[in-house]
């Protein structure tokens, strides 16, 4: 009887202390996002991985660790702005967000919408909002679970130490107050004492979170953003544990925290590459689906007056809309980040984000004339020719044969026609790919005015009631620098230009053949069409000097001609071969024309070589002159051509010595001596 | 700012991502980590994007894919 009872009672003290034991230990689950910048994508996967947790534990929790904003039009674009994220995350329940420097991007109304409509907690702490903007925010909040554990959460958002504001247009945050974050971070340790864990929600970055950790071991964990880290394993750092899970969404944040008898035990995290997961939360898939099919970016933002045609008139615009938004003195625009040829009359805010898909910020510079010239010769070293358009300025590149770069000397007027001051620093705009791309020497390390291109560009089409005639507006040029102690060369009686080259021969590739043709004795002479330069050209009447060959035609000085004998069926295949591999006017001529067929796609399928109205005798042997870089390199004839030989004089001394000869070029190199011909 | 990369000082405009930090330090190695060839690393040895942050004083490595 007193054995039966013993046990009973072994039993009844073992189930005891059993389920008190289970009752102690709580696993807290806390997945995390930060920069997602509005890339939306993946979120329906986040919510399906949340949701499936929360089937086997109650106690699982989504934070979200700022810069919501700004990267995707479908989200930056809607009306109202952000609203595709609040819908989507209080679907998504997340159950607290720290603000990140991004927030403030729609400015402090929008932001203020956004944290009163939302259903999730926001918290700062490094801030002071007398007037109210960030509405019911809170420097921090205490999570509770179900079984008393309490988990203060304080949140921080990075601070530039010289504007003492974050990574945003000031007018973005108008008169809020931002504090300094270590010292924010120290004057809340009592978090720590009240609660049982202490988690910093930091949208600092990495190394202000390592810094964090070194100063405060009281803090337990830190879950960062702003630098778009990606920690595959999170590591401890005096004693706290620091996680970041990248960007953009492409992470999802996991930590595991462990607590028996309200005492954190073990604190592990982990991030889930979300390019992997498959099961999609099907409410959250749809919605991804309308909002990225929304009208919102064809929706009509302006009705231009005229149509802005080509990479000039654009890159005026752009840097117009650059200059408006940022009061600058004057902005700069690549011609590489325009990317398409025209805006119509019409225009979406697609068309923006078509016209420059790439999320460049704007830097801003103070610069001194010379410094600009530096940028705008940087400019030229990258295709010899204009390739920054303008807005305040206007520039004037002076070239000259023999001077490094072809360039003398570079003429800068403001926008009133006057030269600029050279002992003062203009403000200058331009977008981080050329800040960084262009090296050039500067003073001014230049600053970000947070803000992409596209959404300046769009703001400024949206605004601006009447634009300039882009079309006769002319803010960079060419010029030819003559020293005026040489003799000119000759004159010419028609204009000398690559005008027509796209589609056939140009009056520049008429004149150089027919140099080679006449000083070299040839029958045929061939020339690249993509060695005559754009931009340069002598006008009817002109005076023609030597210093302008080389600048009309792309070789160096030393460049000579190569003749030899071919076949006219070999001359034939020679020039099918070229055409159909660039798929283009490739060749200049003279002595010969020649008729491309193509198909309705658009293909090279056949060219026809005559010699005047007469098809090219195949079995007859012509004396041929090439350019000598190019049938070296790159023809591929060598075997077809007997007795070759390379010119005594260079390039540019034949054209010389042509012209002297005829003093005169006459309408002769008007002639169109080749043919574009559509075949069904 | 001032950054480094490879152990190379690299002068930066204030508001600057990985991406441009990488152009400046060499154009060469900026199209080997955009074309996916490599990656770069912060001095605690963590991945990062091409659209990350920089801050002053930061160390980034340029690394082959592990």
């Amino acid at each position: 009887m007193i054995k039966k009872n013993i046990f009973k009672i072994l039993i009844i003290v073992f189930l005891f202390l059993n389920v008190n034991n289970f009752a102690k230990e709580v696993k807290v689950v806390i997945f995390h996002l930060n920069d997602i910048h509005a890339h939306i994508k993946n979120l329906a996967k986040v919510a399906e991985i949340v949701n499936e947790e929360k089937k086997t534990n109650k106690n699982v929790y989504l934070f979200n660790i700022g810069d919501n904003f700004s990267g995707n039009p479908v989200v930056d674009q809607y009306e109202p702005k952000g609203e595709p994220l609040l819908i989507l995350y209080k679907l998504m329940k997340f159950d607290v967000l720290t603000l990140g420097n991004h927030e403030f991007d729609y400015g402090r109304k929008i932001l203020r919408r956004f944290i009163l409509k939302s259903n999730f907690k926001t918290i700062c702490a490094n801030v002071e909002d007398k007037n109210g903007w960030l509405a019911n925010a809170t420097p921090y909040t205490i999570l509770k679970t179900n079984e008393g554990i309490k988990i203060a959460l304080l949140g921080i958002i990075q601070v530039e130490k010289d504007t003492e504001i974050p990574s945003t247009h000031p007018k973005n945050v108008g008169e809020i107050i931002f504090r300094d974050e270590l010292d924010t971070i120290n004057k809340h340790e009592f978090l720590k004492k009240e609660n049982d864990a202490m988690i910093l929600l930091s949208h600092m970055g990495m190394g202000m979170d390592v810094t964090s950790a070194e100063k405060f071991g009281w803090i337990d964990l830190i879950i960062g953003g702003h630098s778009h880290t990606i920690i595959e394993n999170p590591k401890e750092y005096n004693g706290v544990l620091i996680t970041q899970a990248g960007a953009q969404a492409k992470y999802l944040g996991k930590i595991e925290l462990l607590f028996n008898n309200k005492k954190l035990i073990s604190k592990k995290g982990s991030i889930i590459d979300l390019s992997k997961v498959k099961e999609e939360n099907k409410t959250i898939k749809k919605l991804i689906k309308e909002f990225n099919s929304n009208e919102t970016l064809n929706k009509v933002i302006t009705t231009l007056p005229f149509k802005i045609t080509g990479k000039r008139q654009l890159g005026n615009m752009i840097c117009d809309a650059m200059v408006a938004h940022q009061s600058v003195d004057m902005a700069f625009m690549n011609s590489g980040g325009i990317r398409v040829g025209k805006l119509d009359k019409k225009v979406t805010v697609k068309d923006v984000y078509t016209m420059h898909p790439f999320s460049n910020d704007i830097i801003v510079f103070y610069l001194s004339p010379n410094e600009i010239r530096a940028l705008i010769k940087t400019s030229f070293k990258k295709g010899g020719k204009i390739d920054l358009f303008t807005g305040g300025i206007s520039y004037s590149v002076f070239k000259s044969a023999g001077t490094k770069n072809g360039i003398k000397k570079i003429v800068l007027r403001d926008k009133k026609g006057v030269l600029l001051n050279e002992s003062r620093k203009y403000s200058v705009a331009i977008n981080n790919y050329i800040a960084s791309a262009y090296k050039f020497k500067k003073e001014d390390l230049g600053k970000s005015a947070n803000i992409t291109l596209a959404e300046v560009v769009t703001e400024y089409l949206k605004k601006t009631k009447s634009l300039p005639e882009y079309k006769k507006i002319h803010r960079t040029k060419i010029e030819l620098f003559i020293d005026k102690n040489t003799k000119p060369i000759g004159k010419t009686r028609t204009l000398i230009s690559n005008k027509g080259i796209k589609s056939g021969s140009c009056s520049a590739g008429n004149l150089i053949t027919d140099a080679f043709l006449s000083e070299l004795k040839v029958d045929i002479a061939i020339y690249p069409s993509r060695n005559i330069k754009g931009g340069i050209k002598i006008k009817k009447n002109e005076n023609i000097y030597f210093d302008m060959i080389p600048l009309i035609y792309n070789y160096s000085l030393k460049n000579k001609v190569v003749t030899g004998y071919m076949k006219g069926k070999d001359v034939s295949e020679f020039i099918f071969k070229i055409i159909k591999f660039r798929n283009k006017v490739e060749l200049q001529v003279a002595g010969i024309n020649y008729t491309i067929k193509k198909d309705n796609t658009g293909r090279v399928i056949d060219v026809i070589c005559n010699i005047g109205n007469k098809k090219i005798d195949d079995n007859k042997v012509y004396k041929l002159a090439f350019t000598d870089y190019e049938f070296e390199k790159f023809y591929g004839i060598k075997d077809k051509v007997k007795d070759i030989k390379k010119s005594q004089r260079t390039i540019a001394k034949i054209v010389n010595d042509y012209i002297v000869k005829n003093t005169e070029i006459t309408e002769s190199i008007d002639e169109k001596r080749i043919h574009l011909s559509k075949k069904k | 700012m001032k950054v480094f990369v490879d152990g190379q000082e690299v002068k930066v405009f204030s508001g600057a991502v990985i991406a441009d930090i990488l152009r400046l330090y060499s154009d060469e190695e900026y199209a080997k980590v955009s074309n996916g060839d490599k990656d770069v690393y912060d001095e605690y040895e963590n991945l990062v994007n091409l659209d990350g942050a920089v801050f002053s004083d930061a160390k980034y490595f340029i690394r082959g894919k592990k």
